[in-house]
């Protein structure tokens, strides 16, 4: 039994780790600000995490393969505005408008993939230049006033609940397919080194293909949790500054950024608390000048951090 | 107490985070405009906020009311802020209340606008301001807001005339920002006409197209031009994005390469006239009033640098944004809907019209808001 325990403490370490400080965090809130661990709060603070952490189980799988997608909140903003355009101005169903928004990241992630994979273009300017295209489009397709509202069924129907099903049923799927299947593990071959991983017969240009296609869906996810948020959709609702707070949450949660290693699982629990904090310091009226400086802060020590110890790691040879 | 606790907080986060690095190789209503110019000042407010006998706590009605902002990036949302948080204070002694406003950011971010409000209600406060950052998308927020049993109050910005039902604001404060650019551009004429100038050629520096204010500021240019008799002077446009003075100024370049003749200019907001004077110096036709070749401009908000190009000439005419007097009729009819009573639910505000010539006097008599956060 104890042997048990003492290999499952081994190879769960990181989510004890996650599971420890959020619980931590959590009990300080709870016994200190009153309206934290209300109902309401714990929810809002769910509906919060839910594009955010969507957005980094996308960023693992990309940061898996050593890769990088800065496109996803433009990315999330455009396929939501294409989406929002068909249900709207083009009078389309509430449904097909939904699966056009997931339609348009996954086509939007095939792009960057394809440049990525087939045409050998470095993943950072690919991602870029895709940032811009998502945002220009959104912009256009917003027009001069914006698009109008959806019905409120369409919110009624994402609520609170359905959101944090979603992003239950995102996580479980998306940490089951990287840790448990033959793709996922080709993931991690060609994260550690992608030349042996060609050599060795995987076929890696589809999969990077394929991963950034998934990254693409996760901000369609997104997109449609937003959707659902505000209403409509905006070229504005996917700030570049988001990007911070999806790849810190990924990196927080273990993923390396030089590829190789990482789990959807912790990405998703590091949002908590990455996303968490912006929440926090709302309930404690902290000053947004002091929020969004403690809130770069404790980003930069902690991805200083744990860059240090992959180092560390990797010179120990673990 | 809240700062310390928000330090340890973040040291509890930061070791816990610390721990975190490693991962194993594996794995549309009524309209009233108030009167133009300063309802007081904040410096007064702040004396009279504070009676020479305070009451006991235990007197004082507790009162949670929150801002969720669209933006602190220009001097103005600062002001709005600022003077909301003064003028709530004012109300709150005069009639025996303690206010803690809560202020959030919503960083140009619309979601983030959506989840600030969701975390003010979530926080119990009683009242929420909010200049929204998009007028249809805050229906949704305006609607829960509502549903929490809260009021709304829409403070320097207005919703979206499609509202109906929960999504209608309990009150509107905003600016008359029709009448700013009519009586500024009203001002102007009459100027010109003094120096026996017509116009030959407008050039119109319109704002953010998202901004209902925008427009509204285009209806009062198009108004003042018709009255005057000027429909058939030309008009050429450069856009200026979001409100954006580098956009402004790289779209103004061109207009006024391929217009030398212009002589007549209006802007939206004086926010933008950082990117209008460096196109104008470009192009050679930044020039004092009196001088050869200026050209005579009149723009909305009277910003810090609106003030002083005024002060300097360029500027022939403006109209203050009358911020001090939005956190006046905002705190009163907050208190006054908390306290049951009936409030004018849309609220607009018309500041201070100021011209070359008088805008000494002005700021010798009137606290305009651009003098208090100018850095001269």
């Amino acid at each position: 039994m104890s042997e048990r325990l003492k290999r499952f403490t081994t190879n769960n370490k990181q989510l004890l780790i996650m599971i420890g400080a959020i619980a931590v965090v959590f009990i300080i809130l709870a016994v200190s600000v009153p309206s934290f661990a209300t109902l309401r709060n714990l929810t809002n603070l769910l509906q919060m995490i839910a594009p955010i952490a969507v957005m980094a189980c996308g960023a693992t799988y990309v940061l898996v393969i050593g890769g990088m997608d800065i496109s996803n909140p433009a990315v999330m903003a455009a396929s939501a505005v294409v989406g929002v355009y068909f249900m709207t101005t083009l009078g389309c169903s509430l449904i097909v408008g939904t699966f056009v928004i997931l339609l348009t990241s996954a086509l939007l992630g095939l792009i960057n993939g394809f440049a990525i994979a087939k045409l050998k273009m470095v993943p950072m300017v690919v991602t870029l230049s895709m940032m811009t295209i998502g945002t220009g489009l959104a912009t256009i397709l917003s027009g001069v006033r914006g698009l109008p509202r959806l019905p409120d069924s369409f919110s009624e129907f994402f609520n609170k609940t359905t959101v944090i099903i979603i992003l239950l049923i995102v996580t479980v799927v998306l940490d089951f397919i990287l840790t448990g299947t033959k793709f996922g593990r080709k993931l991690y071959y060609i994260g550690n080194n992608a030349r042996t991983a060609k050599v060795s017969g995987i076929d890696s240009e589809n999969i990077i293909m394929l991963t950034y296609v998934i990254s693409g869906l996760c901000a369609g996810i997104a997109g449609v949790i937003n959707t659902a948020s505000i209403g409509t959709a905006r070229a504005n609702m996917g700030p570049q500054s988001q990007i911070l707070d999806i790849i810190s949450a990924a990196v927080i949660g273990g993923v390396s950024t030089s590829g190789g290693s990482g789990r959807v699982r912790d990405a998703v629990l590091a949002s908590f608390l990455v996303v968490g904090l912006t929440n926090v310091m709302n309930l404690l009226n902290v000053s947004d000048y002091y929020t969004t400086l403690i809130k770069g802060g404790i980003i930069i020590l902690a991805m200083g951090i744990a860059s240090f110890r992959q180092q560390q790691a990797a010179k120990r040879g673990v | 107490m809240k700062r310390i606790l928000a330090i340890i907080l973040a040291l509890v986060m930061v070791f816990a985070l610390c721990a975190c690095g490693q991962q194993a190789a594996s794995g549309g209503s009524n309209q009233s405009v108030s009167q133009q110019g300063s309802a007081g000042s904040p410096k007064q407010d702040i004396a009279d906020a504070a009676p020479a006998e305070k009451p006991a706590e235990a007197e004082l009605k507790h009162v949670k009311m929150g801002l969720s902002m669209q933006s602190l990036q220009a001097a103005a949302f600062h002001a709005w802020a600022d003077y909301l948080k003064y003028r709530l204070d004012y109300e709150a002694a005069q009639r025996g209340y303690e206010v803690e406003l809560i202020v959030t950011n919503a960083n140009d971010d619309v979601t983030k606008q959506a989840n600030d409000i969701r975390d003010l209600i979530a926080q119990g406060c009683e009242v929420i301001f909010c200049p929204c950052l998009d007028s249809q998308a805050i229906l949704s927020s305006v609607k829960e807001v509502h549903d929490a049993g809260i009021i709304y109050v829409s403070y320097c910005r207005e919703v979206s005339h499609d509202a109906k039902g929960d999504e209608v604001p309990d009150l509107t404060v905003n600016f008359a920002s029709e009448d700013q650019a009519y009586w500024g551009m009203v001002d102007l004429f009459e100027i010109m006409k003094e120096d026996g100038v017509e116009p030959v050629k407008f050039i119109d520096c319109y704002g953010d197209k998202t901004d209902e204010n925008a427009h509204n500021r285009e209806r009062g240019l198009q108004k003042a031009i018709k009255e005057y008799g000027y429909e058939n002077v030309p008009i050429v446009e450069a856009e200026c994005g979001h409100w954006e003075p580098d956009v402004c100024g790289q779209n103004l370049a061109p207009v006024l390469a391929a217009n030398p003749d212009a002589n007549c200019m209006y802007s939206s907001s004086d926010f933008l006239s950082s990117g209008i004077q460096k196109a104008m110096e470009d192009a050679g036709m930044w020039h004092k009033h009196g001088e050869e070749g200026h050209v005579y401009f009149s723009a909305s908000d009277l910003y810090p640098l609106g003030i002083q190009h005024l002060r300097e000439g360029y500027m022939d005419t403006g109209v203050d944004q009358g911020c001090y007097n939005f956190a006046v009729h905002a705190a009163a009819g907050a208190f006054d809907l908390l306290e049951g009573k009936e409030v004018e639910p849309v609220q607009l505000v018309l500041g201070t019209r100021a011209t070359y010539k008088d805008i000494e006097e002005i700021l010798a008599t009137i606290p305009l808001w651009g003098n208090d956060y100018a850095d001269y």
